[in-house]
């Protein structure tokens, strides 16, 4: 089961989906894992069920939300018996990119947001592309993440969170011109810092990036 | 967590003690809402006796100033410990709402 609304972790998977080819925009598959297991911990904040400080994050109600992922979730972080920073629990659970993946997909495929299609590649190889139903959800969370970037209003906890998502994905360059991006770079390091979990995010991609270049540059 | 306020017209003085995390931030938004509702549009919150703020009880601080401002008015901090300024200052926090060391200043920089 899911929630009534898009949850953040969903969000990001629309957001990162191309809106001609219904595939995946991804910076690299790491950044997309963390990226969700992201969105899954701040909807689980915004729902009451965990919290976080500088040191740690915790569970405040055990209670379920009624949302399979974010159930399992809270229960892999409730069944720890160590506390851990934010970043630990960012990096752990999105290390598990292709199952979060394929489980938000799927649902958004059965609650009739995307339809699943299989496509031919090179005429052999075959892969899936999600395109968007209607594309009012992607409409929407960019129309909110647009009006908090142009303006200085101060942010909505659940877009302020979107948009660390949305930045650390590369979907915010899709949808920003080169001189956009200039005029709102300070909005953005701005509100995407208000948010603990999404600073978390941020390092921990940051992390994985530079891991990656290591390991591909010439010795 | 403690609070209490003291009100003079559109300008609330609300003094908060010990913890703002996911237990308490709800009685502080209730009680932000009702200042605001009842034209108290002006807020400056008392940190003074603030221990502790975790993300939750940072989000409803971002929570009631908007709703202050969309009411047409503003919200200010005072008198944060070193731990909790830490913690303000880590999220920017005072580039979105204005944070002074006292209430004077608090009382200036939201024209109060």
């Amino acid at each position: 089961m899911a929630m009534k609304h898009l949850t953040l972790a969903d969000e990001i998977v629309v957001l990162m989906l191309d809106d001609r080819s219904g595939e995946l925009r991804e910076v690299f598959g790491g950044v997309t894992g963390v990226a969700i297991a992201g969105g899954l911990l701040m909807e689980l904040a915004l729902l009451g069920r965990i919290d976080t400080d500088l040191n740690a994050l915790f569970v405040v109600d055990t209670t379920p939300t009624g949302d399979d992922l974010l159930d399992a979730t809270l229960r892999e972080i409730a069944a720890e018996p160590e506390r851990h920073p934010s970043s630990w629990w960012v990096a752990r659970i999105g290390a598990r990119r292709d199952e979060l993946l394929s489980a938000v997909l799927a649902r958004l495929v059965e609650r009739g947001i995307l339809r699943e299609e299989q496509r031919r590649f090179l005429w052999v190889f075959e892969r899936r592309a999600y395109p968007q139903v209607s594309g009012r959800e992607e409409r929407e969370a960019k129309g909110r993440l647009m009006a908090l970037l142009f303006s200085d209003a101060v942010p909505e906890p659940r877009d302020t969170l979107l948009l660390g998502l949305a930045e650390v994905t590369g979907v915010l360059d899709g949808m920003l011109s080169t001189e956009e991006r200039r005029k709102v770079q300070n909005r953005i390091e701005d509100v995407v810092a208000l948010e603990e979990i999404g600073r978390s995010v941020g390092r921990v991609a940051e992390e994985l990036q530079a891991a990656l270049a290591q390991a591909i540059l010439p010795l | 967590m403690d609070q209490s306020t003291q009100t003079g017209g559109v300008v609330v003085t609300h003094q908060l003690a010990g913890r703002i995390d996911t237990s308490t931030s709800p009685a502080v938004e209730a009680e932000i809402k009702a200042k605001l509702a009842a034209g108290s549009t002006r807020i400056l919150l008392d940190m003074r006796e603030v221990t502790y703020v975790s993300s939750a009880g940072l989000r409803v601080v971002l929570l009631v100033a908007k709703q202050a401002k969309a009411a047409g008015g503003n919200l200010a901090l005072f008198g944060l410990q070193p731990s909790v300024r830490e913690v303000f200052d880590i999220s920017g926090f005072g580039k979105i709402i204005p944070i002074a060391a006292s209430e004077a200043e608090a009382r200036a920089l939201i024209g109060a």
